[in-house]
């Protein structure tokens, strides 16, 4: 980097990305030295915001880039023949996008903002090429597919077994639980998905949502005003979300 | 149960039954029929009015005139929400008419609680069956038609319908699934059997035939010669027979239709909506079948009680209260 004033502005920018950004200990930089979190870094393109309801990409298109949400929140819709969408995951900051689409080689859905959202877009070939280089980077790339694929049986149970209050009371815990890890509170935060989104994702009509959102008010387990929630008795909550069969 | 009750049984006898039955104070169960009308003119003046409010507004009344006669403490223990085909209620309409129900007549709580639901399975899916299960509801009932022998190739469309209904019935844990076949008078017993049979892998927990058109009458009055055949069929399958055309497969859905049976008999039976049943210790009652009367007698602020019969021969003077 040669040393003039445009080059220290460029090294400053460049050091704003991964090393000072707030969420590196949760996302792939996690176990990095710090001269090789240059070179990671290095790999990183930055993209302007995206704005509330546009495509990070579409379903079917190449897979080329996973991407980590750096502030924001994204939704993933797979649509199925005959016209029926299924949102299939939300993304929250720090949370890996695309890794599903490095089997065949394109995304099996659609990643849409659910609000003005900005993401880094990690190239998958370098990526690759530099987490041989770099074991730690290759540890962390294996942690952040493992855990996708715990979160895909968990809801996978959820889907098969659980009630709709379980089901409710599982996404409003998981939330509380995804924000905490964040440095967010774990029990005041605001939905971006509106709540057809989450009858959708949950497998349950938005009358039934609203239904159970009403129920969990009256139960004293959350206030919700629009889309702020607060979570009254999240222990209680919890128990609810992790009971077993129905009534 | 005969519908077939005197019409000198009226309202102010079904009230002094209802009166009188607080003595035992029996736990209750609320027989709903829908729909509560079949033509506009029942809808009354109210033609700017969401048929559906008029329909709540005018069940509300009754709730209100049986719940008059019943001591504050008795709880609603089961609920049977009988449907008409197809189905005519909303998502929101049926929380509209839960959050009714249950504010005349608080259910029961830490009690076994039998709550059903009758349903069109072609009129059915997965978020229905969800939102009646998030309302409280963990009995099904599915209502079809018995295909003609000739007419099975209807089946596999069918069964397309009811398997996934099924499933979810059981990932849920709904107590019971009851498949309703109606019968036609006109098909023949080896007909009817042969269809049965083709459903049969789907291994419902429950199986009942009534006979149409009077199918929601609760009884089969079902030909003794097709009921033989029938009885003899399910017995092969692993069902038995419960009586008045009811079967359940033998094991754990056996064990719980007698139970529900028993829990059911302890209970007094409401019937509210057109042509439902009461059934009380004293006596059985019956409202209006016609949706223009069920409609008049409530408006003029009384039971709709058309017919009905005292069960033991009672002293003479006024009524029991």
């Amino acid at each position: 980097m040669p040393d003039t004033a445009a080059g220290r502005r460029r090294s400053l920018l460049h050091e704003t990305r991964c090393r000072t950004c707030s969420l590196s200990s949760l996302c792939l930089p996690l176990a990095l030295e710090l001269e090789d979190l240059d070179e990671f870094d290095a790999i990183i393109r930055r993209r302007p915001p995206l704005k509330k309801g546009e495509s990070l990409f579409r379903q079917g298109s190449p897979f080329t880039s996973v991407y980590a949400v750096r502030s924001g929140s994204l939704k993933q819709v797979t649509s199925e023949g005959g016209g029926t969408d299924q949102l299939t995951n939300f993304y929250l900051p720090s949370e890996l996008v695309g890794l599903d689409g490095i089997d065949e080689s394109s995304y099996p859905g659609s990643v849409i903002a659910l609000e003005t959202t900005t993401v880094c877009e990690i190239p998958f070939d370098r990526l690759d090429a530099l987490s041989e280089r770099l074991p730690e980077l290759r540890a962390q790339l294996y942690r952040s597919m493992s855990k996708e694929m715990r979160d895909d049986r968990r809801m996978m149970r959820l889907l098969s077994r659980k009630t709709a209050d379980q089901r409710l009371a599982t996404f409003f815990a998981s939330l509380s639980d995804r924000f905490r890890r964040r440095g967010y509170s774990a029990y005041s935060f605001r939905l971006s998905m509106s709540r057809a989104d989450i009858g959708n994702y949950l497998g349950l009509a938005v009358e039934t949502v609203s239904r159970i959102l009403g129920r969990f008010q009256q139960q004293g387990l959350v206030a919700v005003s629009g889309r702020e929630v607060n979570i009254l008795d999240l222990d209680a909550l919890a128990e609810l979300a992790e009971e077993e069969g129905c009534r | 149960m005969s519908v077939t009750l005197p019409a000198d049984f009226g309202a102010d006898d079904y009230a002094a039954a209802l009166t009188a039955s607080n003595t035992q104070a029996r736990p209750l169960s609320l027989h709903l029929r829908l729909p509560l009308r079949h033509d506009v003119d029942a809808r009354g003046d109210g033609k700017d009015m969401d048929p559906f409010e008029v329909d709540l507004a005018r069940l509300d009344r009754e709730m209100v005139l049986v719940r008059r006669c019943l001591a504050p403490e008795r709880r609603l223990e089961a609920l049977h929400w009988g449907s008409g085909l197809p189905p005519s209620l909303t998502l929101s309409q049926m929380s509209g008419l839960v959050d009714r129900l249950a504010s005349r007549f608080p259910f029961e709580p830490g009690r076994p609680r039998d709550f059903t639901v009758e349903l069109d399975p072609r009129a059915t899916d997965l978020l229905t069956l969800r939102h009646l299960e998030a309302l409280g509801f963990n009995r099904l009932k599915l209502i079809m038609r018995l295909p003609a022998a000739g007419r099975l190739d209807a089946l596999p469309r069918l069964q397309s319908r009811v398997e996934p209904l099924l499933d979810e019935t059981v990932r849920m844990g709904w107590h019971s699934l009851n498949l309703v076949l109606i019968v036609a008078p006109t098909i023949p017993p080896r007909e009817a059997v042969a269809a049965l049979a083709a459903l049969l892998p789907m291994t419902p927990p429950r199986l009942s035939l009534r006979p149409e058109p009077a199918w929601q009458e609760g009884e089969s009055t079902l030909p003794t010669a097709l009921l033989a055949r029938v009885d003899e069929r399910l017995a092969e399958a692993g069902y038995r027979a419960l009586g008045h055309g009811s079967y359940a497969r033998r094991g754990a859905a056996l064990e719980d239709a007698l139970a529900q049976a028993r829990r059911e008999r302890a209970r007094d039976r409401l019937g509210l909506g057109t042509g439902a049943i009461s059934r009380l210790p004293d006596a059985v009652a019956c409202n209006a079948t016609s949706p223009r009367d069920y409609a008049a007698a409530l408006n003029d602020g009384r039971l709709a009680t058309a017919s009905g019969r005292w069960r033991h021969a009672r002293p003479p003077g006024p009524g029991l209260a």
